[in-house]
């Protein structure tokens, strides 16, 4: 079947982009993204192009989760060096609005364990809810190490109303091999969600957070 | 160097001329048992308009269809037949829903901020309407429900600025009850409320979650039962039957990358997880990247769920309902359309406990009603049972009819 976008200019293109950064080094690890320019779809009938993907490489390594966890799990945090807390701390919390709403901005992302779940809720309100931090499950069948790549590997994309669409897929310290890998999966799992497939697709570029963009497609 | 450039190959199109089942007529026939026919088929206009939610009330007989120019179409649920087709609302339609109730009125929500009430005798003009717009900000309507004992009205927004609003009307008069905005951080995509008890209800959103509130509450801190986080965008929930065996209350979710998850309410914890891939499996397709999944089903009667599902590939596509049993998807029913074709895209179903009758509609602006059982054959001098009819007149706005009755 015919390519639509080949390995060479997939390769291409991110080198351009990542030679480009280096030339004019920023103050922050600059982020690179996907730019999907859609066609022949109406967000308002539709169906919703939405969905979370799980990319190969960390795109966000710097994301600080914390384990909301039992005695087993606590442990466990502890003896990898993650940030953890146990019922108890929750508790002390109160159910204050301010206190959880710190809570919340400390951290990108929480995991909690199954038995504690269930009661956060009544143990700390809506308070996570409303900062988008709900913590994921953690089973202990789960490595907990592995479930934290996971959760920083997993990305989240919407399109709302404009036909153009930008999901985070990496940083520029990471190699081109990564991050045509990621690409790679993006574009393939993207397109897959779409009804027309391809014929969906206008245009595709890869840019970093400062950089111009480059046409993939 | 080159074996690392090798790790990535080019970005090809899937081939969908390839596309179809992976055994043949005789295996698929063997493994789904139950048969269903196509009982009758209508397009609901000459437009190219997309069928957007289906209702029906089973016992007077009435289907209210919403379409994408912002109408309703209103039928039988049997012959198809219209009764009327009204616009109305300014913008899409998020939902509809016959009052459980009193099945002459209907209600519809919109992105134009409101829950309007329609009595079908006479829809010219909506009967009751219900919003929010106390701060001077439309709330635009994702979804929304009225519970069983046509009592409670809820509406789900979308995010306005930083907030999403789950509000409640009392249905009896038209001032709000409450009006939550700490539950989801994203689009509230469905709201529903459970089909035995009137204070319960749940909702998922756009920002992974499924929360469960009990209405008996009133207070933010303590409306919120329980919440799930599923990873992934929610696009529609459904309450299961209550599992007699298990003793537990289960929650399905259909996500948008289609595939479907179920929850353990009480624990809230996930049970099953069904990938876009082993829903293709089930369905016995080469494709996972053309398939779709439409609805869960309650069957009552401590029957197991149904999962409606399907795939748009033009020319191969196909709508098929799976048993969802103990973790596992089995073939159950192919519902097979063969004036029609079978490749739209569906975008609503409904499903009659009382006789396993299904109505679907989509973006061919088709419906079709499938009953299970064999279509009778049909023999000389008897009139054909199904028609394929198109209708011959547009959706007339009720504003620009010139005489009233």
């Amino acid at each position: 079947m015919s390519s639509k976008v080949s390995r060479d200019t997939l390769y291409e293109a991110v080198n351009n982009m990542l030679s480009q950064s280096k030339e004019k080094k920023r103050k922050f690890t600059e982020t690179v993204e996907i730019q999907f320019g859609l066609k022949n779809y109406d967000p308002q009938k539709d169906k919703r192009f939405s969905g979370t993907v799980k990319l190969k490489h960390i795109p966000r390594p710097a994301m600080k989760v914390c384990i909301l966890g039992d005695q087993q799990h606590c442990d466990e945090a502890n003896a990898n060096n993650l940030p953890c807390m146990d019922a108890e701390a929750l508790k002390k919390l109160n159910k204050n609005k301010k206190l959880v709403k710190q809570l919340a901005k400390k951290y990108d992302a929480f995991l909690a364990s199954e038995a504690l779940i269930k009661q956060i809720p009544r143990l700390l309100g809506p308070g996570l809810n409303k900062a988008g931090k709900f913590p994921g499950p953690l089973t202990h069948s789960d490595s907990m190490v592995q479930k934290v790549e996971e959760v920083k590997g997993t990305i989240k994309f919407q399109m709302k109303k404009v036909l153009c669409l930008c999901v985070a897929v990496g940083h520029v310290t990471m190699s081109a091999d990564d991050l045509a890998q990621n690409i790679h999966l993006s574009i393939n799992f993207l397109v897959s969600l779409l009804k027309k497939h391809w014929q969906n697709v206008r245009s595709i570029h890869i840019k970093t957070t400062m950089g111009v963009p480059q046409r993939l497609y | 160097m080159s074996e690392k450039k090798g790790s990535v190959q080019d970005i090809v199109e899937l081939d969908v001329t390839k596309d179809g089942d992976v055994c043949n007529q005789e295996e698929l026939h063997s493994l789904y048992q139950q048969t269903y026919y196509c009982a009758a088929r209508k397009a609901v206009g000459l437009e190219k308009l997309y069928i957007l939610h289906i209702d029906c009330d089973w016992k007077s007989n009435q289907l209210a269809a919403a379409l994408s120019n912002n109408s309703i179409h209103l039928t039988s649920t049997d012959t198809l037949e219209k009764i009327s087709t009204f616009i109305a609302h300014d913008q899409n339609i998020s939902d509809v829903h016959f009052n459980p109730v009193d099945p002459n009125f209907l209600l519809s929500a919109s992105s134009d901020g409101t829950i309007r009430v329609w009595d079908i005798r006479n829809p010219r003009s909506h009967a009751q309407e219900f919003k929010d717009d106390s701060d001077q900000r439309i709330k635009p309507f994702s979804s929304f429900d009225i519970n069983c004992d046509g009592t409670l009205l809820c509406g789900g927004t979308e995010k306005v600025k930083n907030d999403t609003y789950l509000l409640l009307w009392d249905t009896r008069s038209s001032k709000i009850l409450s009006s939550y905005s700490d539950f989801h951080e994203d689009d509230i995509s469905h709201v529903q409320f459970h089909h035995t008890s009137p204070k319960m209800l749940a909702s998922c959103s756009t920002d992974c979650l499924i929360n469960v509130y009990d209405l008996n509450e009133t207070d933010e801190d303590d409306v919120l039962q329980f919440c799930m986080n599923t990873e992934t965008t929610c696009e529609r929930l459904q309450w299961l039957d209550y599992n007699k065996v298990t003793k537990q209350e289960n929650i399905s979710v259909i996500t948008n990358t289609e595939s479907v998850q179920i929850w353990d309410v009480n624990e809230a914890s996930q049970k099953y997880s069904f990938t876009r891939e082993k829903i293709s499996e089930a369905l016995k397709r080469k494709n996972a990247e053309t398939c779709f999944a439409v609805r869960c089903f309650r069957q009552g009667d401590e029957k197991d769920p149904l999962l409606l599902a399907g795939s748009n590939t033009p020319n191969r596509g196909c709508l098929r309902m799976l048993k969802m049993r103990d973790g596992k998807l089995e073939p159950y029913a192919i519902l097979y359309d063969e004036k029609g074709g079978n490749s739209q895209m569906i975008r609503s179903a409904v499903f009659n406990q009382a006789n396993g009758q299904v109505v679907s509609g989509g973006e061919d602006g088709i419906i079709n009603v499938w009953m299970p059982g064999k279509d009778k054959p049909v023999t000389s001098g008897t009139t054909r049972k199904f028609k394929t009819e198109f209708l011959t007149k547009k959706a007339v706005s009720p504003s620009k009819k010139p005489y009233s009755k």
